[in-house]
């Protein structure tokens, strides 16, 4: 109940920060916005007519901004300078802070993200259903929870090398390329598809997306949310076990 | 301007020797130049898996012009974007001072007094890209074209100097403003033919964010020949974009102070 307390208090300062810099937050939306939105360009004109598609990129943008995760410019940098040290002294797990910079950026996003959707819903055919919604929001959650796993032990790297940055952005080019971003799973050709079905990527971005747009039912949208709780639990407890590793190599900065 | 290439070649040999000393950048920065454009082929191969033109570019064609992209990108990361990113707080800390103090031109010193030069490593790639891109379209490929497609290169290379330069000059105006977002952003837009955006779209990326100068007017002159009109209001396009550009650098640095004590 504490560290509840404890994280809301920290993500409410988050999103005040990011409110009160707002040009600097305006960047880091339009930078992670604009992958959608090119997606949605390019096949709509690969696939004209299939009104689906265009929901489906719409709604990633409202995935991209509620699971876009920021661990490595908040938890690397505070190991990387030292500043992890302040947090390790608090009485409460020193995740919240890095938790509170994803609820609090992701909360920003949305006020950037919601505007942007009204235009679309205006300007396309995009479209999502009641059910469809009602589906999307704990996909969308449980996409949040995989991202903010798989990209923190990606961030723990800064334990072990300078390079975390490189790290991470290499597992952004994965998450673009198999996480439905690039082309949507369901329009892969057809060898390629049951692959990037399988791997983690889909569950962070795509699959939330596929069920907003009406792309997949039944059997293979259980499928896919058991994949989601999968990933969860292996990305989970790979996160744990990097930082238990981590935290035993870490030396306090001095002075 | 022998004098600027000179001092060019200066700031690129010190970069260097500072570089030198972390050679496992370079590998880094291939890894990713690798993963980002093999993130765009396969996008590209995703959707020319279902159609035989995009907006009539063929595959080869959209290769060609993802590593023309990737070339420019990699000349304005390497050259530009470490100077010219964040200028806004150069401004308000007096780190400007220091640039002016020199007895250089300030905007060249603005735009030039750092190069990663690990990032040049994406001009490779680029070519690369773009040659093997070509080898599918040979037969279409002239000299005039190379020559054309060279020359609104540079011109690519230019324009999104001059842009960069412009929306750096709004500190001089508003010190808080930080016009990042237009850097990174709409430039992804080059990744792809501008033809495949809406009219009005397409439009803004050739006027108002110049992105069609960097990507899809070199690649159609490299792909499928050479234009006069394209080539000539390319330079055109060059000249007039610098121009502006240093026109309102020069306008704002009239109403600086220095910010330092």
């Amino acid at each position: 109940m504490t560290d509840a307390l404890v994280l809301a208090v920290y993500s409410k300062r988050v999103l005040v920060h990011w409110l009160a810099g707002w040009s600097w937050t305006l960047t880091l939306f339009a930078n992670s916005a604009i992958t959608p939105l090119i997606g949605m360009a390019i096949w709509t004109r690969a696939v004209p007519g299939r009104t689906d598609v265009v929901t489906y990129y719409a709604a990633m943008l409202v995935i991209v901004s509620a699971t876009n995760v920021v661990a490595v410019h908040t938890f690397s940098g505070q190991i990387y300078t030292g500043e992890l040290t302040d947090a390790l002294l608090r009485p409460h797990s020193p995740i919240l802070a890095t938790l509170a910079w994803e609820n609090g950026t992701r909360a920003c996003n949305m006020v950037f993200t919601l505007p942007l959707i009204v235009v679309l819903a205006v300007l396309t055919p995009a479209n999502v259903s009641v059910a469809a919604a009602g589906l999307a929001v704990p996909a969308t959650l449980l996409a949040g929870s995989v991202s903010f796993a798989f990209f923190f032990a990606l961030a723990a790297s800064a334990f072990w090398t300078q390079r975390y940055f490189a790290i991470a952005d290499a597992g952004w080019s994965l998450v673009f390329l198999a996480g439905g971003a690039a082309a949507p799973i369901p329009l892969l050709p057809a060898g390629v598809r049951p692959w990037a079905a399988a791997l983690p990527f889909r569950s962070m971005r795509g699959f939330p997306a596929e069920v907003a747009a009406g792309l997949v039912h039944g059997r293979a949208l259980a499928i896919g949310f058991a994949f989601q709780l999968i990933w969860l639990v292996v990305l989970g407890t790979v996160a744990r076990a990097v930082w238990r590793a981590g935290i035993r190599r870490y030396t306090a900065l001095g002075g | 301007m022998l004098r600027l290439a000179r001092l060019l070649y200066g700031i690129v040999s010190i970069s260097a020797q500072r570089e030198l000393a972390y050679r496992t950048d370079l590998f880094v920065r291939v890894g990713l130049t690798v993963l980002t454009a093999g993130g765009t082929l396969g996008m590209l191969a995703a959707v020319y898996a279902r159609v035989g033109t995009l907006a009539g570019w063929s595959f080869g064609e959209a290769v060609v012009l993802l590593g023309m992209f990737v070339v420019v990108n990699g000349l304005l990361r390497a050259f530009v974007e470490p100077n010219l990113e964040w200028f806004g707080g150069k401004v308000r800390s007096g780190a400007l001072d220091d640039i002016l103090l020199k007895p250089a031109p300030s905007a060249f010193l603005a735009s030039f007094t750092t190069c990663q030069v690990w990032v040049l490593v994406d001009v490779g790639i680029g070519v690369a890209i773009c040659v093997s891109g070509l080898r599918s379209l040979h037969s279409h490929v002239t000299v005039t074209g190379v020559l054309s497609g060279l020359e609104l290169l540079v011109v690519g290379s230019v324009v999104a100097w001059a842009v960069r330069l412009a929306l750096a000059s709004m500190a001089f105006w508003a010190g808080g403003l930080e016009l990042t977002v237009l850097y990174f952003a709409p430039w992804q837009l080059g990744r792809f033919p501008v033809d495949v955006y809406g009219a009005r779209t397409r439009w803004l990326l050739t006027y108002v964010v110049p992105v069609a100068f960097v990507s899809t007017f070199p690649a159609r002159a490299l792909a499928r020949g050479a234009q006069l009109p394209l080539v000539v209001g390319g330079l055109a396009a060059a000249i007039a974009a610098s121009a502006a550009a240093l026109a309102l650098w020069s306008l704002g640095l009239r109403r600086y102070t220095s910010a330092t004590s």
